[in-house]
């Protein structure tokens, strides 16, 4: 974690079960949607962050303070002789251990990604449900994503049909 | 951890039994059967759906209701491979006669077009109005390969939005270039161009920093003058001759030279790259690499001499491959001039790993590698790549022939290595992924 250094811009962040989080600029910026509301003055003390409750924005914050780039005097604390790519070779590591999470979780961070635009949180947080969807046949992508098939067989066929190129 | 979640699948490689089993293994063992996903807002839905093969993609609409639509909208995942009638049943991508099927229901924009076909005059002729249709409007990745007839210009429609482009086995028309003002990778394979139409096709590109060159057949020299450029890659070409002139590149960090020794056909010149931090493999005594200084060579053919201006031309170099070849090890001696009175400012503060491929340990190789182990004041590791197995009393011998005692990095470690695949292909993404700290580690 990133520890709190004088000179540095604190932002607090509220979760809408009443917990604050507060975080450097730097880190909160990670989020495009966040950015824009410091850019647009709309965050004075706090900014509450609607449906994203404390456990998911924790992890979420975990992931920005871990992303965030590090500028000279940040970067220079591990060592100064480690490379870039030493570093985002790390990340990935860093991100392979993120991401074992239950479904649930996975499926609430895929939304807070999402609505705060952390591309690269929504990137890792999609890839799973990618890795479900391909190669597998529908019967067992529904069972594995628990979505219910309410088509009625006709609709079904129908649309198998019209889209014969993907069932071949 | 739940039980749920399975390693994800390396890319590129899939076991679509192995791993579709155990997920459904997993599946059955009991977790909340709630479904999550439909959930999810419209936005994020078409964002995994153009992410998937277009098979896939285009299968999601008949999930459930939730998903019916979602595909029209999403960016289009287009993968077209004409194929053998005994080829084996693919998986990921359609053939050629159902693009216009798709195409047509598809309201664009689209994400990726990949489209690598044999030659094949008719689809050829259908795929100039593919590129102009609505669903492939605005692509971000077009990666085309047709059996050797030129690039068509509608293949080009979306220069403005292109991210990613790989063009290969094809003509490239130096007059069709248009501006690429987001283009950050490039590819070029199998490629037949004029010196003048890479010089205009490179200046038309704004952002790229990443240039990746295979086999690429240019009549006259392949000039490189980019602001932006931060990786080059270039290959082997089949015994045509080619120099690559990297005329004016500040931001290059990294130069790759995969399987250049095998071919004296190619020579490179480095006029301008001060920020180079990666290269190689250098061959070491038959490298034709030279780098210039304005107009004058400072190179020359010994390879020590030729090393030593690598590291003088490139101060900022912090990791360098060598490649030996037993074959081209013939001739004089080579004697390291190099004079303690004037330093190497790239020895004495950046060097810090150097890579040894193909290492056999004979006198010669020894020597040049003595050099570095007496020299690089800084360096944090030497690796030996060596063929086959070794002895832990070989590498103490080893240590002994290079005067590992004097060493002037007190903290290098050295590592020896055993490799047992030759001259793997290495992949475009080392090319183009900046993030991969050692681009020629082979699995």
């Amino acid at each position: 974690m990133a520890t709190r250094e004088a000179g540095k811009k604190m932002i607090m962040l509220k979760s809408p079960d009443g917990m604050e989080f507060e975080v450097e600029e730097a880190v909160a910026m990670e989020s495009q949607t966040i950015r824009k509301m410091i850019e647009d003055d709309c965050a004075d003390t706090a900014i509450l962050i609607p449906n994203i409750n404390s456990k998911i924005l924790s992890r979420v914050i975990e992931y920005c303070n871990k992303h965030v780039p590090t500028t000279g005097a940040t970067g220079a604390a591990a060592s100064d002789t480690v490379a870039p790519a030493a570093l985002a070779e790390d990340l990935k590591i860093w991100d392979a251990e993120f991401i074992k999470v239950n479904r649930a979780t996975r499926f609430n961070l895929i939304q807070a990604a999402s609505y705060l635009n952390i591309k690269g949180l929504l990137d890792l947080t999609s890839q799973t449900t990618i890795d479900t969807i391909s190669d597998n046949s529908l019967e067992e992508i529904r069972s594995f994503l628990s979505t219910k098939n309410d088509y009625l067989p006709e609709e079904e066929q129908t649309i198998r049909r019209e889209n014969q190129w993907a069932f071949q | 951890m739940e039980k749920e979640e399975v390693p994800r699948a390396a890319p590129g490689k899939r076991e679509p039994g192995g791993i579709a089993a155990q997920r459904a293994r997993i599946s059955d063992s009991g977790e909340t059967a709630d479904d999550f996903i439909s959930r999810l807002p419209d936005v994020v839905l078409c964002t995994i759906i153009s992410l998937l093969p277009t098979k896939d993609g285009g299968r999601t609409q008949a999930l459930s209701r939730r998903w019916r639509h979602l595909w029209r909208s999403a960016p289009l995942n287009l993968e077209v491979l004409t194929r053998l009638p005994d080829d084996p049943i693919p998986t990921h991508s359609v053939s050629p006669s159902a693009v216009s099927d798709i195409i047509s229901r598809h309201h664009g924009p689209a994400r990726r077009f990949y489209f690598h076909c044999l030659r094949d005059d008719e689809v050829y002729a259908q795929a100039e109005s593919w590129f102009l249709s609505r669903a492939l409007a605005n692509l971000q990745e077009l990666d085309a390969s047709y059996g050797n007839l030129p690039l068509l210009p509608s293949a080009l429609r979306s220069a403005s939005t292109l991210l990613v482009a790989k063009i290969s086995h094809c003509d490239l028309p130096g007059e069709i270039v248009p501006s690429f003002p987001l283009l950050k990778q490039l590819t070029l394979v199998y490629v037949s161009i004029s010196a003048d139409g890479f010089h205009t096709l490179l200046s038309s590109c704004h952002a790229l920093e990443s240039l990746c060159m295979s086999q690429v057949r240019a009549a006259g020299c392949l000039r490189v003058s980019s602001p932006t450029l931060k990786s080059i890659g270039f290959r082997d070409n089949h015994s045509e001759e080619t120099e690559l002139v990297i005329e004016d590149a500040p931001r290059l960090v990294r130069l790759l030279l995969p399987y250049c020794y095998l071919d004296d056909c190619v020579t490179i010149r480095v006029i301008w790259a001060p920020k180079l931090e990666i290269m190689g493999p250098f061959a070491a005594f038959v490298s034709k690499l030279l780098l210039f200084q304005r107009k004058s060579p400072v190179s020359s053919a010994n390879s020590m001499h030729a090393v030593l201006n690598i590291l003088r031309w490139f101060p900022c170099l912090e990791k360098l491959y060598v490649t030996f070849h037993k074959r081209y090890e013939m001739g004089a001696k080579d004697e390291p001039q190099y004079d303690p009175q004037h330093p190497i400012e790239c020895l004495q503060t950046h060097l810090k790993n150097v890579v040894f491929k193909l290492y056999s340990g004979n006198g010669k190789q020894v020597d040049f590698a003595r050099f570095f182990v007496l020299n690089a004041e800084v360096l944090n590791k030497i690796v030996f790549e060596v063929h086959g197995d070794y002895s832990s009393e070989s590498v103490a011998f080893q240590h002994g022939l290079l005067h590992v005692k004097n060493r002037a990095s007190r903290d290098v470690q050295f590592e020896f290595r055993s490799t047992h695949v030759r001259n793997k292909y290495l992949g475009d993404e080392h090319i183009h992924d900046l993030s991969v700290s050692d681009p020629f580690r082979q699995p």
